[in-house]
């Protein structure tokens, strides 16, 4: 029976000639080239899902920045165009309070103090504020 | 430990482009070549997995392959006894096999294959006196 340390150790695998001038090379070349495919796929990576998000996120910025219109005309525009009967007429079947008109109004120091002006310069006569009184007299026994 | 040159060349090469890109974590609380060595063993092992389960072959025919590529590889030579050596090696597990070759052919010392394979120098030498009989049972045999 053939014993291990009977057989003579060769190794019997052959490297070909010049193989392992040649492995660095080789080995460099592999590692350059995988650099340089890393490089781009960040770039189109980025590409891919950063821009479509990117585009996504500034439609949505202008969708809710986008200026009230219908049929290209704005909200003042609209109402320019609406004669003040009209406007009279639906004020007072809506129904709405002073509290309500300004909820939804958003005015500014300057155009509190021009209001508060325009009140205060009310020159009425006594006709006029005859009249008034008049008015209110009729809504309050009306309530 | 793959037989083949062209297995081998690729081997080679990925094993040197992984060394390349871990160097930066290599932690020098062991040797340079041991980690070196760690790296090789793991990437052989793998790669006779890979080829097992590629192919779905059953453990035998992977074995008849790699024998059948010492009996005409070009680039082995060697007599017909040391041959016969080669063949009896694929017969073993893998890892019996990769901790032979270590310790037989690249004379590494029990400790340096313990820290390889992270495995206990007992186990190493048990492992290889086992080798060593299945060898000369399967040399025997012809």
């Amino acid at each position: 029976m053939k014993k291990l340390e009977e057989i003579p150790k060769n190794n019997v695998f052959k490297v070909p000639e010049d193989y392992f001038e040649r492995l660095p090379g080789i080995i460099q070349s592999r590692i350059s080239a995988e650099s340089t495919q890393k490089t781009s796929s960040y770039f189109s990576f980025s590409v891919r899902y950063a821009l479509p998000v990117l585009v996504m996120i500034i439609a949505i910025v202008f969708w809710f920045n986008r200026p009230a219109s219908i049929d290209g005309q704005n909200a003042e525009e609209i109402l320019a165009s609406i004669d003040t009967e009209s406007l009279v007429a639906y004020l007072e079947e809506a129904e709405l309070t002073t509290d309500d008109i300004l909820e939804t109004v958003d005015l500014s120091p300057s155009d509190m103090i021009d209001i508060e002006n325009k009140v205060y310069d009310f020159n009425l006569d006594e006709e006029e504020i005859d009249d008034l009184l008049n008015a209110y007299d009729d809504e309050l026994s009306n309530l | 430990m793959v037989i083949d040159h062209d297995d081998s060349d690729d081997l080679t090469q990925e094993i040197f482009i992984k060394i390349h890109k871990h160097i930066a974590s290599f932690r020098e609380d062991s040797q340079l070549y041991t980690w070196i060595y760690r790296i090789a063993t793991n990437e052989c092992l793998n790669f006779l997995q890979k080829k097992r389960r590629r192919f779905f072959l059953p453990i035998g025919d992977v074995t008849g392959e790699l024998s059948t590529k010492i009996s005409n590889g070009q680039s082995i030579s060697g007599d017909e006894v040391q041959l016969k050596l080669q063949k009896a090696l694929l017969k073993l597990p893998d890892k019996q096999r990769l901790v032979f070759n270590m310790k037989y052919f690249d004379d590494l010392s029990y400790e340096d294959i313990s820290e390889i394979t992270n495995t206990s120098v007992g186990a190493l030498k048990a492992s290889y006196h086992h080798a060593v009989k299945k060898i000369e049972d399967f040399l025997h045999e012809d």
